[in-house]
């Protein structure tokens, strides 16, 4: 029997020796840093950063954001533009490019307690935690002018406190976006150079909150933040090669989306401005112009197109038009590549309208040139969001609200038609508030058309009903020239849509279903 | 095969070794029953032996190692070294042993596989007086043994109870043994009979009947971490042989198991070479996270892709908690056993089967021609206010053809299908071994191409097995697998993916040309899927699995043995994805127009390893009435997985595919590497009392490196017991009709710990959340999901009550099983309101209950030459959602959970019909989606609110089925085989949205013939509204509704076969014992009341962007030497 017991011993040995290796279980993840491990040096801090600007805005959002609006037209429903231009939008579920989103206001926040602890220099501490309180409050400013009322959060929540929020009043959330961007201006440096151009600066804090107060009628307010930062960018000298990538980071940007092209490289597409362009180039053609836009544009002598002296052509629209006209749209007829651009000849042309209805209109800016990159789905190009000519605009606007029509305002506005080589404002014609407000409104939306703002220019000045009711034209159908481009026009005119604008309802966007669904506090706006 | 050498089988003095190899002999010889056939052996099995002078003993050991016969007889009664010659050609075993015995008076009798050689100078059968008996006082026993049919029995081995003294009976059934006077049982067994004790207290003659033992009762089956009697099981738990797999043309384990078994499910979703596995669900959903059920091979915790199904052996599936707790923390879902062949000692077996198919898509969409299509969208675009797009003269050249460059009709599914869709599959294998040692060494080659060109697999398969005897108590056992997979599919420019192709193929217009006159490719803004195809562009996966399992058995002393096992799992893959670029010309000028790209390479080689030890002690022991025996045992699991990626574009031109040949620009790396550990401690006990009251106990401590140290450790443990009612003495009188009867009962807990993320309780922070500055990358970091360090176990609770019959003599068998299964403290990713900003951290927030019933019948019957099995079974389960901690309901577009209701059910709003009159709009709430009219769904306004919105949607019923069924009938005749296998479920709905159901549109979308009766005011239906272009109020895809939920019940003869085993006495002139040849159709027929052309299988909601499900008519081979 002895000899038998030595064995057994053996095995229950064996057996169990192996659960005593204490920490076979303890494993920690090899590819991804825990919370204990952070924070350690400005670097960990610089990263965390980084994290934060990461989608801080897309191009996407600039790009499409227009046809929200009466300067464009998306003609793919699936892609949730459309609902938010026609209004027939009731049940919503996250339309278009969702902007209900907190990541980046969550991932500031984080930055901002790890900072904290962060042992490194204080000013540059000071100057990192402005940045972050910056894309914090830009996201802010987005939400309440989409949304009105928003939850208001200035730290990292719990599941359940996300689960059970509730909106904060606009102005209350206003009141914290001005605050802010007023405490951190000082913080921010005027510029920034080598790697670290695209940062947040003085300016942009200043700007956007200059762009707050005037969306919110503060005009005093924003004239004094206008002149903070008047003079100190200067408008680049072509309207048509701003958008190029080769002139990004010029002077006249104030606030970009900084891209490059290696970045996010195995994902099919990035946001890019393929959406903007044509088919026969390979792009999608998703947001097209309106008739009412192209209508916009003065003649080339600074008349409108119905002055019966303006020497419009109705049978050649493009023709003497603002040069910024040729700089943003193309239409039938127009010089593409080497080709006239022909929407509405061959039904078996990718260029022709239908289908889906194009307006017979497509994007210039961003795309003017198709040898600029190597992949449109893949372009690295930097979005604009501020522009200097955006400042000027927004400083006349505010002069001319609280009728302080002065020479300041003139050559505000000068400045950026002279750049686009439009004449000076006729003064004659432009002397009183009524027409002032009727050219600086023009200007806005002629200046910065395909930027993603005229959607909130609508909503301020309530001309939803106006604008965005009734049938959304495109151009005349016909025929073009192959060999001359010269259009030849029936008097039958495109009508994309049937658009249907609610005031009671549309000048505030839904909040997402999913989230009504979740959150038994949350409200959600009149109507919807 | 199970082979026992009975070189001498009385060797004088000893009983025990007879005893010894008798109880081998049993146990092989019924697990070699399922495969016996009723025709005698001994004229099946052919000789050809030439032997000169050899002894009569080498003879008989010739014929052992060439056959299953077994010798049995008595050295000491004949000269079993006397010399003799024997020369057979193809020839019986009698003719050997004529020409054995031939001019002496020893005669044989041969009963099945057993030989009794009577010696002549016998005057008594065999039998055995152990000379230290003889000092004791002797009684003398006599008496015949006969089976149940009155036919004498020789062979039967005769022994007194407790004691190595014994005998065997003569060729008249008859024995005659000295036993001691305190001798009260003598013990008759017998290879195919029960094992019958007899109380001779007083009795000095009698006559014994054996019984015979049904088929089945004895079998042995696969339990967690070792073996089991099927009669002795109290668990829920189902299997398979080898023989219900063999020779099915199946691809993959997963679906040779469908409808098999209640309670077992198997849903498929792709007919995709490579990627056909489908899932598993045992006994329902029982989690809202990975519901897979765990799989062991061969004791190995590993996955059913890397096992050839032609090298099973056997699948059982666990499914209840007291069959499956021994595996704790993973067994919540179910457990897949399966073992894989073995050698058996013997004569060489080698088996070749082999099978060619031909695979064709089982359904397609029946999408309209390009001039339905245009009057369709004309339609559609003038309900909306739009002028109409196409002319009656546009139409007309649509529908005759006369210009097909701008009117053209294109059959894109016709041109994508072109794939040959055949199939071959080789299997060869060559067992054998003697006593000591025995092996199995197997070859398979299987491969598929797919019924879209480029697509396939390529399969091969090693499998080598080996069992060796280290002197008297020490076996070890060494398995090594390895499986080498080419996998194939195309690539494209657009969506760089194979998927991305079923989304052009079903959505782009037959008014698109494929091709012009002119030789260039038509294209619209996404491209053209066949130009894809034809340019090229490949994924290729290349995976290496490798497996090599060590394990022995060490007998410590009698009963108790020490296991340990040693097993090493490596799945190495290595993947080139090449997109190739597109240039698309003018179709007039010919110059370049849209480019699709640009080209680029991805190489990623991902590696994955497990390393298992496990070690066990296992104890047996019977005291008179009483069977115990116990286990515990230990194992811990280490996992680790990494992958190392390269990515390149701008190639010069698409000839090359190797990372080096690319540029520099653009070039990316990525790699990363991560681990996971399990720790167990585990045991069990079985005790039986009379073989009539079962009991058994499990237990489970599982530790994993999933959950923060407070929450590491699990306990499970489980109960169950059983009564077999047949063996009560009350019972005798059913006897003649209840061969066994059974009632069991379980309980038991088990986990999961199966949920997604490694570091669930670890906050942890990404890197790659990159920014640029300047045209400079800068790297980032953020935290991207929330972490929740109070995680614990998801933990499953089951009870079963059941009762297994078996009947007429076993011609009929029953099987039924209710359960109830609650799973709480489910870790679910409860969606959180977007303002918490990081994706939400799982949470245990959720409990399910399934219960059901299951229940299985079969008939095995024959009549003369004909033989039938017919097996149905049955399983009703219901699958609720019992609490949500308050955060119902949790809503995800056209599906939401619910307490009350089952998993992810359809949600949406409930149809009223369709607008009819003027009078119905008008006072009807608003709807919204666009300008609603007459013709339009009707939805119901479910709170009365005057206005359709998100309040408004109900429970539209559940895509998981009331009742699941299967059948399988088996019928032979002579050599004649067929068999037909038809599965179904009841009770389920479907939904269909997108492009499976069709779309009416332009140049994107195309409508299905379900559109064809859609409403007009001529055609007032409520069968489909009317068409919509950009309108979604009638679109299932933006207003799921009871509309569009339909039934979607089906019944399919999953499998049919017919076979011809050719006659034995054409086979054995060349040398083969077995050759069969077959026809098999694999999804042949189908009954659904779903859409006509939507495969029912495939599952509820899909937009039908996936390979199709395919139908397979194959005709094979299987050949056994």
């Amino acid at each position: 029997m002895k000899n038998k017991i030595i064995p057994i011993l053996i095995c229950i040995v064996v057996l169990f020796n192996y659960s005593c290796s204490k920490d076979f279980l303890d494993l920690q993840p090899n590819d991804q840093y825990t919370e204990s491990a952070l924070w350690t040096s400005a670097g960990d801090a610089q990263a965390a950063l980084s994290g934060c600007y990461t989608d801080w805005e897309n191009g996407w959002w600039v790009y499409y954001v227009d046809c929200a609006s009466d300067n464009a037209f998306n003609p793919y429903p699936w892609e949730g533009f459309t609902m938010l231009g026609n209004g027939l939008l009731l049940t919503p579920n996250n339309p278009g490019d969702n902007k209900w989103k907190f990541t980046t206001i969550q991932r500031c926040n984080w930055f901002l307690a790890g900072i904290e602890k962060t042992p490194m220099d204080e000013n540059l501490k000071k100057r990192m935690k402005a940045e972050a309180r910056f894309l914090r409050a830009y996201r802010y400013f987005l939400m309440s002018q989409l949304y009105g009322d928003v939850p208001l959060m200035t730290t990292n929540i719990t599941t359940e406190l996300a689960n059970s929020v509730a909106r904060n009043p606009k102005a209350e959330v206003l009141k914290f976006v001005l605050d802010e961007l007023s405490e951190i201006s000082s913080d921010l440096p005027e510029s920034y150079s080598g790697s670290d151009v695209g940062r947040i600066t003085k300016g942009a804090a200043i700007a956007l909150k200059a762009r707050t107060e005037l969306f919110n009628e503060k005009y005093a307010d924003c004239i004094s933040s206008c002149n903070a930062i008047l003079g100190r960018y200067s408008l680049y000298n072509s309207y048509s090669d701003l958008f190029r990538p080769q002139n990004e980071n010029n002077s006249e940007i104030i606030l970009d989306v900084q891209n490059v092209e290696t970045l996010d490289l195995t994902a099919g597409w990035q946001k890019d401005a393929g959406v903007m362009m044509i088919q026969t180039l390979g792009g999608w053609w998703s947001v097209d112009p309106s008739q009412s836009l192209v209508d916009t544009y003065e003649m080339k002598n600074g008349k409108t197109i119905d002055d019966r002296s303006s020497g419009y052509d109705p049978e050649n629209p493009l023709k003497n038009r603002d040069p910024r006209l040729d700089a943003t749209i193309i239409g039938p007829g127009s010089l593409v590549e080497g080709k006239y651009f022909d929407p509405i000849g061959d039904p078996s042309s990718l260029d022709f309208y239908g289908p889906y209805y194009y307006t017979g209109y497509a994007d210039k800016k961003y795309v003017s040139q198709v040898s600029d990159f190597k992949d449109i789905w893949h372009t690295g190009i930097n979005i604009p969001i501020i522009r200097y000519a955006e400042v000027l605009l927004n400083y006349a606007e505010a002069k001319i609200e609280l009728n302080q029509i002065d020479n300041s305002v003139y050559s505000a506005i000068n400045e950026i038609r002279l750049r686009a080589g439009m004449p000076e404002v006729d003064k004659v014609i432009y002397n009183n508030q009524t027409k002032m407000r009727e050219l600086v409104r023009r200007e806005r939306r002629v200046e910065l058309a395909m930027e993603g703002l005229r959607w909130f220019d609508i909503q301020r000045w309530k001309i939803g009903k106006e604008v965005m009711n009734g049938p959304l034209y495109g151009c005349r159908l016909g025929t073009v020239d192959p060999h001359t481009g010269k259009p030849t026009f029936t008097s039958e005119r495109i009508v994309s849509e049937h658009r249907v604008f609610n005031e009671s309802i549309n000048y505030l966007w839904p909040i997402p279903q999913s989230d009504i669904d979740i959150n038994k506090n949350l409200t959600q706006n009149p109507g919807y | 095969m199970k082979k026992k050498c009975t070189r001498e089988f009385f060797p004088p003095g000893s009983v025990s070794v007879i005893l010894l190899r008798m109880k081998l002999l049993i146990f092989f010889v019924l697990v070699s029953m399922v495969t016996a056939t009723a025709s005698s052996y001994s004229q099946q099995t052919k000789f050809s032996l030439n032997l000169n002078r050899v002894t009569v003993k080498q003879v008989f050991q010739e014929i052992e190692a060439n056959s299953e016969f077994v010798l049995l007889y008595k050295e000491r009664q004949m000269d079993s070294n006397r010399k003799v010659d024997v020369k057979v050609e193809n020839e019986t075993v009698e003719s050997i042993l004529n020409q054995v015995f031939e001019n002496t008076n020893d005669t044989y009798k041969i009963y099945d596989r057993q030989i009794v050689i009577l010696a002549s100078t016998a005057k008594e059968s065999p039998s055995v007086i152990v000379s230290e008996v003889n000092t004791e006082q002797k009684n003398q026993i006599s008496g015949t043994v006969k089976d149940n049919k009155g036919l004498s029995i020789p062979g039967v081995s005769v022994v007194v109870k407790g004691t190595t003294t014994g005998t065997i009976t003569d060729a008249n059934g008859k024995f005659m043994i000295s036993v001691p006077t305190n001798a009260k049982v003598l013990v008759f067994s017998f290879v195919g009979m029960k094992t019958q004790e007899f109380d001779i207290t007083g009795k000095t003659t009698f006559n014994v009947v054996m019984e015979d033992e049904a088929i089945g009762i004895e079998e042995v089956v696969l339990v967690g971490y070792g073996t089991q009697k099927k009669v002795n099981l109290t668990g829920g738990l189902s299997s398979v042989s080898s023989k219900q797999l063999q020779a099915r043309p199946i691809t993959n384990v997963a679906s040779a198991l469908q409808g098999t078994m209640p309670g077992v499910t198997v849903i498929q979703n792709t007919g995709q070479p490579g990627l056909d596995q489908g899932t598993i669900r045992v006994r329902g959903i029982g989690t809202l996270n990975n519901s897979d059920a765990m799989v062991v091979v061969d004791g190995l915790v590993s996955s059913m892709r890397d096992v050839n199904p032609n090298d099973i052996e056997n699948i059982t599936v666990l499914k209840d908690a007291a069959s499956a707790a021994i595996y704790g923390s993973r067994a919540a879902n179910g457990v897949i056993l399966i073992t894989t062949k073995k050698g058996k000692s013997g004569k060489v077996v080698v088996n070749y089967n082999s099978y060619y198919g031909i695979q064709q898509a089982t359904k397609l969409p029946d999408y309209l021609s390009s001039s339905q299509a245009a009057s369709f969208y004309n339609e559609a675009v003038v309900n909306e206010g739009q002028p109409a797009r196409y002319t009656a003269a546009d139409i007309q050249k649509f529908k005759d053809g006369s210009d097909p460059d701008h009117y053209p009709n294109t059959d894109w599914l016709g041109l994508f299908y072109t794939g040959s869709g055949f199939q071959q599959n080789h299997f060869f294998d060559v067992s054998g071994g003697n006593d000591k040692t025995q092996s199995l060494l197997s070859l398979g080659y299987f491969s598929q191409d797919g019924i879209v060109k480029s697509t396939g697999l390529d399969r091969f398969t090693s499998h080598f097995k080996i069992s060796t005897k280290i002197g008297m108590h020490f076996t070890i056992n060494g398995n090594l697998t390895y499986t080498l997979d080419n996998f194939k599919e195309p690539t494209n420019p657009y969506t760089k993916d194979f998927s991305g192709y079923f989304i052009q193929i079903n959505t782009i217009g037959a008014n698109i040309p494929y091709k012009l006159s002119n030789g260039l490719y038509g294209f619209y803004q996404d491209g053209n899927p066949i130009a894809w195809l034809e340019n090229g562009g490949q994924n290729t996966i290349k995976t290496h699995y490798l497996k090599g399992i060590i394990d022995g058995d060490m007998e410590i002393s009698k009963g108790f043995h020490f296991k340990p096992l040693f097993g090493y799992l490596l799945n190495f893959s290595q993947q080139k994805r090449f997109v190739k670029d597109i240039q698309y010309y003018d179709p007039v000028t010919k110059e370049p127009a849209f480019y699709q790209g640009p080209n680029a390479l991805t190489d990623r080689d991902q590696f994955n390893n497990v390393v298992t030890f496990q070690s066990i002690l296992q104890y047996d022991k019977t005291w008179g009435n009483h069977d115990f025996s116990a286990l515990v045992g230990y194992s811990q699991e280490y996992t680790q997985f990494s992958y190392l990626q390269g990515y390149k574009k701008y190639f010069l031109n698409n000839s090359l595919s190797e990372l080096d040949a690319g540029p520099l620009n653009g070039q990316s790396v990525g790699g990363s590497s991560n681990e996971l550990a399990l720790q167990s401690l585990f045991g069990r006990i079985n005790y039986s009392y009379k073989a009539r009251y079962l009991f058994e106990g499990n237990i489970r401590y599982d530790g994993s490196s999933r959950f923060a140290v407070d929450n590491r450790w699990g306990l499970y443990p489980a109960f169950s017991a059983g009564w077999r009612i047949s063996e009560e003495p009350f019972f005798d009188s059913f006897k003649a009709i209840f061969k066994d009867l059974k009632l069991r009962t379980s309980w038991g807990k088990l986990g999961n710990q199966n949920i997604g993320s490694n570091y669930p309780y670890i906050a942890t922070i990404s890197s790659g959340i990159n920014y640029s500055f300047g045209n400079v990358i800068a790297s980032g970091i953020s935290p991207v999901n929330g972490a929740n360090e109070n995680i614990v176990w998801e933990e499953t609770k089951s009870t079963d009550i059941g009762i297994d019959a078996n009947l007429l003599n076993g011609k009929v068998t029953f099987t039924a099983d209710y359960f109830v299964r609650n799973t709480d403290n489910i870790l679910l990713n409860i969606p959180v309101g977007s303002m918490y900003g990081f994706n939400p951290p799982v949470q245990n927030a959720a409990s399910v209950k399934n219960n059901g019933v299951e229940l299985e019948l079969g008939y095995h019957g024959r009549h003369n030459d004909f033989t039938y099995d017919i097996v149905a079974n049955t399983a009703f389960i219901k699958n609720e959602v019992t609490d949500l901690k308050g955060t119902d309901p949790i809503i995800q577009d056209y599906t939401f959970m619910k307490v009350g209701y089952p998993i992810n059910s359809f949600y949406g709003y409930q149809s009223e019909g369709i607008f009819q009159t003027q009078d119905q709009l008008d006072n009807h709430a608003i709807q919204s989606g666009g300008v609603i009219g007459l013709g339009d769904i009707m939805y119901k306004d479910q709170n009365n609110d005057g206005a359709i919105d998100g309040a408004d949607r109900v429970y539209l019923g559940t895509y998981f089925p009331k009742a699941t069924y299967g059948a399988n009938i088996s019928l032979g005749l002579k050599g004649f085989d067929l068999s037909l296998f038809f599965q179904g479920v009841y009770g389920v709905k479907g939904f269909a949205r997108y492009e499976i159901m069709g779309q009416v549109g332009d140049k994107v979308g195309r409508p299905t013939s379900i559109f064809i009766d859609h409403w007009t005011p001529e055609n007032p239906t409520e069968k489909f509204p009317r068409l919509w272009n950009s309108y979604t109020q009638n679109n299932p895809a933006f207003f799921p509704s009871s509309f569009w939920v339909r039934n979607a019940d089906y019944l399919r003869l999953k499998n049919v076969q017919f076979g011809y085993s050719l006659p034995s006495k054409w086979l054995t002139k060349v040398n083969i014992q077995r050759l069969r040849i077959y026809y098999s159709g694999q999804n042949v027929l189908t009954f659904t009341k779903f859409y006509k052309w939507i495969d029912p299988e495939v599952q509820a909601g899909e937009r039908g962007n996936t390979y199709p499900m395919v139908s397979t008519n194959s005709i094979g081979i299987n050949l056994t030497f």
